[in-house]
């Protein structure tokens, strides 16, 4: 659900919390797991593209190829997983 | 950030390890700033603070030397014949093993308080280790728990007759041993039960499922898997007559695509 969330462009935190429903407890380990096992891919963002907003920089999260293969896999097993979110 | 999601923050901060503690913190600081900003409630941004101190023991539990050394059996069983050999050694040059020692009076001690770690040991986990279907290489599973068990004796013997002498607090070595004991094999029977018995591995991604209202028609508690695919276990957070304690669910070759090739 959560590789789902990622794959329709909630790449951050607080976006995947929103789109899933689930508690930040759940969300937050479980992108520690992803990232650990080489499904997604972290990034923050650029200082200066968040001094510029006058914000706090965001930490971006992205599906590798092994993710997208992932969630290929899962959306062919799990047909109504991509409605979910 | 209000005081109480600043103390929190800094609680659950404690848990993370050094390495990762600041990126940690710049993360959870910056979807708090983005939470606050998106809610009103106070209760509902304290829950969400509240969150990071599982995130915080997530990472505290799988940085450390668990995973790199415990995961798979080979590892495992490594790790604890060089405690006991190098715990030996340290004993022998620290001369921990000369009078008094080697008395007779000493040794009878020391299996009393095996003996009494032993009669705790029911007190502090279950000796039930799960219901699974006879497997081909099942005798696997009993090889390595009479391994582990063979081998954490001899490691808490000479490890706190060493920390004693080291410490110079020969006096709680008695105590020290009947707790490092207890712990030890309790440690033994729940790595076991969190262990694939198809390859050993210790199961990854636990996933709570259901609710306690489902304990009447269902069950509840939580799924780990094995990173290979071999099955999944279900452990009831509730023992009911009709659930116990965990139960393996063996899967078929069909899964074996949701899994990467090269997963450890």
């Amino acid at each position: 659900m959560i590789i789902q969330a990622i794959a329709s462009g909630h790449v951050y935190g607080l976006s995947i919390i929103q789109a899933t429903g689930l508690p930040s407890g759940t969300v937050y380990p479980a992108l520690r797991r992803l990232e650990r096992d080489d499904i997604v891919r972290s990034s923050w963002e650029e200082q200066r593209t968040a001094d510029l907003n006058e914000r706090p920089p965001r930490k971006y999260y992205k599906l590798t190829r092994t993710g997208k293969a992932r969630l290929a896999a899962a959306q062919k097993r799990y047909p109504l997983l991509a409605g979910l979110v | 950030m209000n005081s109480i999601c600043r103390i929190i923050l800094a609680l659950a901060a404690r848990l993370v390890p050094r390495s990762q503690r600041n990126e940690w913190r710049r993360e959870w600081t910056s979807e708090l700033w983005y939470f606050e900003d998106s809610t009103d409630g106070p209760l509902a941004i304290t829950r969400f603070c509240l969150g990071s101190f599982k995130d915080a023991a997530w990472l505290r539990r799988n940085t450390c030397l668990e995973m790199v050394w415990l995961r798979s059996a080979t590892h495992c069983t490594a790790l604890l014949m060089f405690l006991a050999t190098a715990t030996f050694f340290i004993a022998l040059a620290e001369r921990v093993l000369d009078q008094p020692y080697t008395t007779r009076q000493f040794m009878l001690a020391q299996v009393f308080i095996l003996c009494a770690a032993l009669l705790i040991l029911p007190a502090v986990t279950t000796f039930d280790l799960g219901e699974y279907p006879r497997a081909p290489h099942w005798s696997r599973r009993w090889i390595f728990l009479w391994i582990k068990f063979s081998l954490v004796p001899p490691i808490v013997f000479f490890g706190t007759l060493d920390l004693a002498r080291i410490l110079t607090l020969t006096h709680l070595q008695p105590h020290a041993m009947f707790i490092g004991y207890v712990l030890a094999f309790r440690w033994v029977l729940i790595d076991q039960r969190r262990r694939c018995p198809a390859c050993l591995q210790l199961l990854t991604n636990p996933v709570r499922i259901g609710e306690p209202s489902h304990t009447l028609l269902d069950w509840y508690g939580t799924e780990l898997i094995c990173s290979k695919g071999h099955g999944l276990l279900h452990v009831s957070a509730v023992t009911t007559s009709c659930s116990s304690a965990q139960r393996w669910l063996h899967l078929d070759p069909s899964w074996r695509n949701l899994f990467s090739k090269n997963s450890s």
